[in-house]
């Protein structure tokens, strides 16, 4: 049987929508922080995280003991957390002789655990009874709301086998995930194992049904999968079958697949990101994707449970419900006994009742567990209400509430602790909020007499913060934040790679690509517009295997395949095994219609070379030009009649035929392919006017277009350390995971083109001719910066280059100290500046540091304003600082392109950090002492676990406690109100996101003193005050 | 001039979020659609406010449109399957009478 086509996309689709609420996950190898409940992010943050903590079997806040930690540490804003609690309290009803304020209150701060206490039997008035030392009321359950009760548990978008295990006790689930996870390192491996799954270029369900009808490892399960797999052939169909079976009505189909996609949710983003990545080598060799892993995983759930065919267990919704209606009571004890609800002191003998079975011993025993758990939960409660009314020396009022009263109260305990974490975060948000409102400069900086003697422009990660402030007090330093990608998207190609790298944020697909070649010339006048001279060496060894390999790698073998494609693995490995790079350049012009027309006539001449070798053993010296160009001719159509070749090899006129149609097709000499070579070289450079407009866009976003210094540093940034699967999370984020060096290299080589800066000058912006963009990477781990391409300098700058390299080398210095103190098990040691240095570059070598930065932990704040605004402030390298002068961007579009780009990208890793912060083990990825490598593309934990996802503890916690502060990210903005309104009511992401409270903003109006604070969807201002500005000026004399 | 024959066909232009692109190509490719055309950056206005056209540095935020011709026995099966997405996400499907001169481009 067959599907429709409607119905096979319509499955497709609803798997899709399914799958959404699911984060993604990249392969390790360029680490994206992404917020896990991306997908929920329509919703309210309160209603998203509470929706995600019901999917990922999580907590979406902090223990309240971990909070009360943070008010002792002075990070809770106790004002706020009163006020909440006022106004909570406003929307209950008083209570005679209770101060419910004051309870709940305590409550927060004193109490370190919840007290209102999870009730299924036992209502108030037992809890009433119980508080007056009254035995509590025996109990006439209504069996059908009992049954009704248990429906709702166990049908529904409930996957089947999970009802069945919580009935029978069954383990199922473990299993399954179990056989799914082996599947999907058998399919997925990118070169781990020493064994590839057979046929995988089929795809994952194909390859794998193939495998699976003469899988060993299932017969001996006794698992009948052929059974199944014979009714379809389709994973559409096999998915429709397996629902059809279980008797799942179709409009709860998308909530059944979310359920059974969150059982292991880092197979399900890796697998849904690699279906969309449509550059992904192994994503485009060995195609899958979640419908595949959907039919895999229905088919061995099905398998499993017709397996244990133990007639007593139902597997159809149908015969669950029967079953619950006819046997209440005993799936009623069984559900409490394999739930983990059952009240230990009786489990054992309702765990033997059920064993023996039998109608009346099953009725005693099930009239003794409901009391039996009555009482325990009424007495549990009571006690809890007690000690509590005891803090405040109100046992007596809490003994003379009526039953109704008492009711409420419960309720309101119950509801103010559903509440509670917003409360808790609110408070700490008005904690860091307060400080910078505190904290920032409101006075205009003097105007300068000269230009800065240098200026640099960072990244806007945390980490820029500590080294920006050294570098500003060193010495005479203007810095700048911009995203680590310099604004220029690039798809870049390593010297002696076939394969690209995304440099940009993955917001963003590059449309332009940047190849390196090498460059040995000892002239270094000469630049890259002499592009001739290095034509021949392109194509010989970098664009051969660009415009060829994609469709005919194989004719060089698998050697030349692996070679090019396979590095990507191993880009890290071998940046640490090749230390020793040439000197490169990178190739940025656009090629003109000549270059390329020649680069393909190469490549099709080299085909033709490799042909003639293959198919008559000729060696290269006897295969003349005059051959290679008539064979060429003729496969393009261009020629007709006897060739040479064919005379010399005495071919007749059938193997000449074939021979041409062999270069057509197998080798590819055609003029489409010709065309689609072409299209590709097309995508190399960029036009002048391209380069024009990024360098352009770039300086404006930072509000640089004036004053320019002699030197411009351009500031990358990347991390190093060994040993550490989780190396790339420690890179840009808005490099795509990778270190900032070429997106530098690129904007530095663009900024310094004269033609470039003759129409940057038209444009007003004026860069001097003495001006040098330099590039440098910032080392995260170490804080030391180093300046590339000194050689490129003209002479007239080498003299001030000692002082450039001191002021950098001090300032990396003390903020290697200021961090250090940081790594400490305790803070207050600081250490001194040579013994920092010290230590920051063993963490950066050391194989057993599971610690070796603290990367991104810790980012609070999102401050997208003039530099001196905040410069007074010490943020410690928790803050993303973005230069931005609204004053030049009238119709804000450089403000929009801030907040849809940087600022997402940002909340995103700050989403990361909370949820992996206050679930390590659930959005955390866990400890990295117990992760395993997995298929070469994620970690596991143990030998088998599903792929771990978000970040390790060691990055978040510090001795098993918060180190990351969790909270939203708080974004500043510089600007007159209606200038920040403006833009955000024209993207509709940022709207949502500020208005569904996933990121917390103020905007600072200097100009009428007042900082404009969003809260729960109002502004709300506060007057700020009179801080003049000191110190080094920020401000340009002409801005 | 030679005579030319028009063939019918069926336009649908899907409006739908840049996020959901792949998998809208996805459904056409795997429907036999045999060619689409996708206009990026669009502006406008719907039920969700205003779009923006322009963002630099986020392609998954913007609105974009997929045009494609198909036989009339796509159109439903194709809506069919556009339909539990739909039934989430902000966008819109038209469909509308067209005709094409080179079937073969089209069909088949």
């Amino acid at each position: 049987m067959s599907l429709g086509l409607g119905t096979r996309l319509k499955i497709r689709s609803m798997i899709h929508v399914a799958a959404e609420p699911l984060p993604l996950f990249w392969p390790m190898r360029t680490f994206i922080h992404h917020n896990p409940l991306h997908g929920l992010e329509h919703l309210t943050f309160h209603a998203a995280a509470t929706r995600g903590a019901e999917l990922f079997r999580a907590r979406a806040f902090l223990s309240r003991a971990e909070y009360q930690r943070l008010v002792a540490e002075d990070a809770v804003d106790r004002a706020t957390l009163e006020r909440e609690v006022t106004e909570f309290v406003a929307t209950r009803v008083p209570l005679p002789g209770i101060d419910l304020q004051a309870w709940l209150l305590r409550l927060l701060t004193d109490v370190p655990h919840p007290v209102s206490h999870p009730r299924t039997l036992a209502d108030s008035t037992a809890v009433h009874a119980v508080l007056h030392g009254k035995p509590v009321d025996p109990f006439g359950i209504d069996i059908e709301a009992l049954a009704g009760y248990l429906k709702g548990r166990l049908l529904g978008d409930r996957p089947v086998y999970e009802s069945v295990d919580a009935i029978y006790g069954s383990n199922i689930g473990v299993e399954l995930d179990e056989l799914v996870i082996k599947s999907c390192l058998d399919f997925f491996d990118e070169g781990q194992s020493s064994w590839g799954l057979p046929e995988r270029e089929t795809g994952f369900f194909t390859a794998w049904r193939n495998l699976a009808r003469r899988n060993g490892r299932f017969f001996l399960r006794g698992l009948h999968i052929n059974r199944i797999l014979e009714q379809e052939d389709t994973p559409e169909g096999i998915i429709s079958h397996v629902l059809n079976r279980f008797e799942i009505p179709e409009d709860q189909w998308i909530d059944y697949f979310t359920r059974e996609l969150a059982h292991l949710h880092g197979w399900t983003g890796f697998i849904r990101w690699r279906a969309g990545a449509k550059h992904y080598y192994w994503g485009q060799r060995f195609p899958a994707d979640l419908v595949d892993f959907m039919a895999v995983r229905l088919t061995l759930a099905i398998a499993i449970l017709d397996e244990r065919r133990l007639d007593r267990i139902a597997h159809t919704q149908s015969a669950i419900a029967a079953a619950v209606d006819s046997h209440t009571q005993e799936i009623f004890l069984r559900h409490e006994l394999h739930s983990g609800a059952i009240v230990p002191a009786i489990a054992q003998r309702v765990e033997q009742a059920i064993a023996l079975g039998g109608q009346s011993r099953l009725s005693r025993i099930f009239d003794e567990y409901i009391g039996c758990k009555r009482h325990d939960e009424a007495h549990c409660q009571a006690r809890v209400l007690r000690d509590l009314a005891a803090r405040f020396d109100a046992s007596t009022a809490l003994e003379k509430l009526p039953v109704e009263a008492l009711d409420s109260l419960l309720l309101s305990l119950a509801e103010f602790e559903r509440q509670e974490g917003m409360l808790w975060l609110r408070a700490m948000e008005s904690r860091s909020i307060q400080r910078l409102t505190r904290g920032v400069t409101t006075g205009k900086p003097r105007p300068r007499e000269k230009r800065p003697f240098a200026q640099a422009l960072f990244c806007i990660d945390t980490r820029s913060e500590r080294i920006r402030r050294h570098l500003e007090a060193v010495g005479d330093y203007q810095t700048f934040g911009i995203a680590g990608f310099f604004g220029v998207p690039v798809s870049f190609m390593e010297l002696g790679k076939g394969s690209e790298t995304h440099i940009c944020p993955v917001l963003i697909t590059p449309r332009n690509l940047v190849t390196e070649i090498s460059f040995t010339s000892s002239d270094s006048d000469v630049t890259l517009s002499t592009l001739g001279n290095v034509m021949h060496e392109l194509k010989e060894s970098v664009l051969t295997p660009f415009v060829t390999v994609e469709a005919i790698g194989l004719l060089f073998g698998f050697d030349m395949v692996g070679k090019t494609l396979a590095p990507e693995t191993y880009t890290r490995w071998r940046r640490h095994l090749h230390s020793e790079r040439p000197v490169t350049r990178l190739l940025l012009e656009k090629l003109d219609r000549e270059q390329a027309d020649s680069i393909i006539r190469a490549v099709q001449r080299t085909m033709i070379v490799t042909a003639i070798k293959h198919s008559f053993g000729l060696t290269r010296e006897n295969i003349t030009d005059d051959i290679i160009r008539e064979m060429r001719e003729s496969a393009l159509g261009r020629q007709t009649g006897r060739t040479q070749l064919a005379k010399d090899l005495e071919l007749d006129e059938k193997q000449e035929r074939e021979f041409i149609q062999s270069l057509r097709h197998d080798y590819r000499i055609n003029l489409p392919y010709a065309r689609l070579q072409l299209n590709r070289l097309g995508r190399i450079g960029f036009t002048l006017d391209e380069q024009i407009m990024y360098v352009g866009q770039a300086l404006r976003a930072i509000g640089l277009t004036t004053d320019f210094s002699r030197f411009v540093l351009l500031i990358g940034h990347g991390s190093t350390s060994e040993n550490n699967p989780f190396e790339s999370a420690l890179d840009c984020g808005a490099c795509g995971g990778n270190h900032g060096l070429v997106s530098a290299r690129v904007l530095a080589q663009m900024a310094n083109k004269p033609e470039v800066r003759r129409e940057l000058r038209r444009q007003g912006i004026l860069i001097p001719d003495d001006t040098r963009f330099v590039v440098a990477l910032h080392n995260t781990t170490t804080d030391t910066v180093r300046v590339h391409n000194l050689e490129l300098l003209p002479p007239s700058h080498l003299i001030y280059i000692d002082r450039l390299l001191s002021g950098l080398n001090a300032a990396s210095r003390l903020s290697a100290q200021e961090r250090a103190a940081t790594l400490e098990r305790d803070p207050a040691d600081k250490l001194s500046v040579s013994a920092a240095r010290r230590r920051v570059h063993r963490n950066a070598m050391d194989w057993s540091q599971v610690r070796p930065e603290w990367g991104l932990s810790g980012n609070a704040w999102f401050v997208i304003a003039r530099r001196h605004l905040t410069q007074r402030l010490s943020l410690d390298g928790r803050a993303f600082l973005h230069s931005y002068d609204y004053r030049i961007d009238p119709k804000q579009l450089l403000l929009e392109t801030i907040l849809t780009g940087p600022l997402v990208v940002a909340q995103w890793i700050n989403m990361e950090h909370y949820f992996s912060t206050v679930d390590n083990e659930r959005f955390g990825s866990g400890s990295k002492v117990y992760h395993n490598v997995a298929g070469r593309l994620g970690v596991m934990s143990g030998n088998l676990s599903d792929l771990r996802t978000g970040l390790p503890s060691q990055t978040v916690l510090k001795d098993g406690r918060p180190y990351h502060v969790p909270h939203r990210l708080i974004t500043l903005i510089e600007a007159p109100l209606a200038h920040v309104q403006s833009a955000i009511n024209s993207v509709a992401t940022v709207k949502s996101l500020t208005s569904n409270g996933w990121i917390r903003l103020m905007v600072a109006d200097v100009n009428a003193m007042t900082m404009h604070i969003l809260d729960e969807g109002e502004w709300r201002n506060e007057p700020l005050s009179e801080t003049p500005h000191t110190g080094n000026s920020e401000e340009n004399p002409a801005s | 001039m030679k005579n030319l024959n028009f063939s019918p066909l069926k336009k649908l232009e899907i409006i739908l979020e840049g996020e959901g692109q792949e998998f809208a190509t996805d459904l056409l490719d795997r429907a036999g659609v045999k060619g689409y055309t996708i206009i990026n950056n669009l502006s406008g206005k719907g039920s969700h406010g205003f779009h923006e056209g322009h963002l630099m540095f986020n392609e998954d935020d913007v609105l974009i449109m997929i045009i494609a011709a198909v036989p009339e026995e796509l159109v439903n099966p194709l809506l069919e399957g556009f339909a539990p997405y739909f039934n989430k996400h902000s966008g819109v499907v038209f469909i509308s009478d067209i005709q094409v001169t080179r079937l073969v481009k089209f069909k088949g």
